[in-house]
């Protein structure tokens, strides 16, 4: 596994301006008072990590050869899971950073809601990571963008109205939405739980029918 | 005699592709060298060894293990090269390494690595993509020499390249089964380089196999007559394997079993062989 992680962030590295500098941009703008919400921009590039990190893999033919040494194919499908969980929890903690420092700059702190929310988007960032690699197992990155595409659309349009029904949240970091805050995040860490241990299980089956 | 890879009846139908009832062994200590034209099922072969693809029916070993039994420490023992290059573009040499380290852990030996670095020349700042295709084999090479493999499978990874890398290539091989618990199994379709490795040979065509046999008693079996037509006509029908007109003169290859000894029958190169065979099934 720390093969495959070490390769994944050396080739993160390689692509950082895309991959690493856009979305440490986009939070950093966060502290610019009036410009939280591209925080959460910042943290939908990191759902695509997956989906960049598999389609250069695709493209070098790397999986085929990664099969041939001591990697499990559970190895490779986990590493993906891991560098995402990584991924969008290195970036919530840089937001909710960014969330106290813009606070203590434009005077008081931040608000329950505004880290909350930091932390409800980092829980739907994390499903879609988790929704997308199942796809791309099994179609193959190129395919696998549209479909990817159309479980984000799917994503905001059904779930964000369904966790904050009477407001848009992150528009409005003060405002409490119909559904008591402690409950919106509570209900979103069980559903990425349970969606990790969907796709997992998908994963790990379609990588095992996988031939190449 | 101990099989470092043996495969018994393996099955696998695509359709319009099939491997029939295909067996095959690799002796402890030897190499074996499976050629076929392209689209024989080499790779498909060599795929299911390396449980990259599943047979229909049949069973495969690697050291005398079933591929589902094999452990960690089993497969740190064998090492792959395929014909394409299978790092990252960007990566360098160096990071090529620490990958390896990460992968192989313990059975990772870096002496060994770095020698093959120098006597391949491989610059180690130099970016994977801008390397050649004899330095991307070579350093596939490097990489699979440098765990202590004994199990060496190579497919087509002579493909493309010239003559002289063929030859350092076919010179480092050689010398990995000095070692007798050292293994190879290399899939060409030059079959020169072949014919200078290999102990073994085993002939693909269309997903059978025609042919797995001694390389040396291979050609042994047979002999070419090159005469006229009325001459080979002549001969007794189940001697001629295949038959080869130009328009100076008519070959045959003969089974020297089934010939009488006074026939003078030149001996005849393992690529002849294999393409009269592969004429007698008809692809030709």
């Amino acid at each position: 596994m720390k093969a495959l992680v070490y390769k994944d962030c050396q080739m993160l590295m390689k692509y950082k301006t895309q991959m690493l500098i856009m979305p440490i941009f986009f939070c950093l703008l966060g502290l610019l008072d009036s410009l939280t919400m591209f925080q959460y921009y910042g943290m939908m590039i990191i759902t695509q990590w997956p989906l960049s990190l598999m389609s250069l893999d695709e493209k070098c033919k790397w999986n085929p050869y990664a099969l041939t040494l001591p990697i499990s194919k559970t190895e490779l499908v986990g590493s993906k899971y891991l560098f995402s969980l990584f991924g969008c929890a290195g970036y919530l903690l840089l937001s909710v950073i960014v969330n106290i420092a813009s606070g203590a700059l434009h005077g008081g702190m931040p608000s329950a809601s505004s880290i909350a929310i930091s932390f409800f988007v980092f829980c739907l960032s994390l499903i879609l990571s988790f929704v997308y690699i199942p796809i791309i197992i099994r179609f193959g990155a190129e395919k696998a963008r549209y479909l990817c595409t159309i479980a984000s659309i799917v994503c905001f349009v059904v779930l964000i109205p369904l966790l904050g029904i009477g407001g848009v949240p992150w528009l409005a970091p003060g405002d409490k939405g119909s559904l008591p805050l402690l409950l919106m995040v509570l209900g979103a860490l069980l559903l990425c739980v349970i969606i990790f241990f969907i796709t997992y299980s998908i994963s790990k089956k379609q990588m095992e029918k996988a031939e190449y | 005699m101990i099989n470092a890879i043996e495969l018994k009846h393996i099955c696998k139908n695509y359709g319009r592709f099939s491997l029939q009832d295909v067996s095959l062994c690799v002796p402890q200590g030897s190499i074996v060298g499976l050629v076929g034209e392209n689209g024989a099922g080499k790779s498909t072969l060599i795929k299911m060894m390396l449980s990259l693809r599943q047979a229909d029916s049949g069973e495969i070993q690697l050291f005398q293990k079933p591929l589902q039994s094999l452990t960690r420490s089993d497969r740190e023992k064998i090492g792959v090269v395929f014909d394409e290059g299978c790092f990252p573009d960007s990566f360098t040499v160096k990071q090529v390494r620490e990958l390896m380290h990460r992968a192989f852990d313990k059975a990772w030996d870096d002496r060994i690595f770095s020698d093959y670095l120098v006597q391949f020349a491989l610059p180690e700042q130099e970016v994977y993509s801008k390397f050649s295709k004899g330095m991307k084999m070579k350093l596939a090479i490097a990489v699979a020499l440098s765990h202590h493999a004994q199990i060496l499978i190579l497919d087509e990874a002579t493909s493309g390249l010239d003559p002289f890398i063929r030859e350092e290539i076919i010179g480092i091989l050689s010398e990995f089964t000095r070692n007798p618990e050292n293994s190879i199994l290399i899939s060409s379709h030059i079959v020169t380089d072949l014919e200078k490795l290999c102990d073994y040979i085993a002939f693909l065509h269309n997903g059978r196999m025609i042919v797995f046999e001694e390389k040396d008693a291979l050609i042994e079996q047979y002999g070419l007559f090159t005469g006229s037509a009325d001459e080979i006509a002549a001969l007794p029908a189940e001697a001629i394997i295949g038959i080869r007109e130009n328009k100076y003169a008519v070959q045959a290859l003969l089974a020297r079993s089934k010939v009488d000894k006074s026939i003078p029958l030149e001996k005849c190169s393992l690529e002849e062989i294999i393409i009269f065979l592969s004429k007698s099934e008809g692809i030709a």
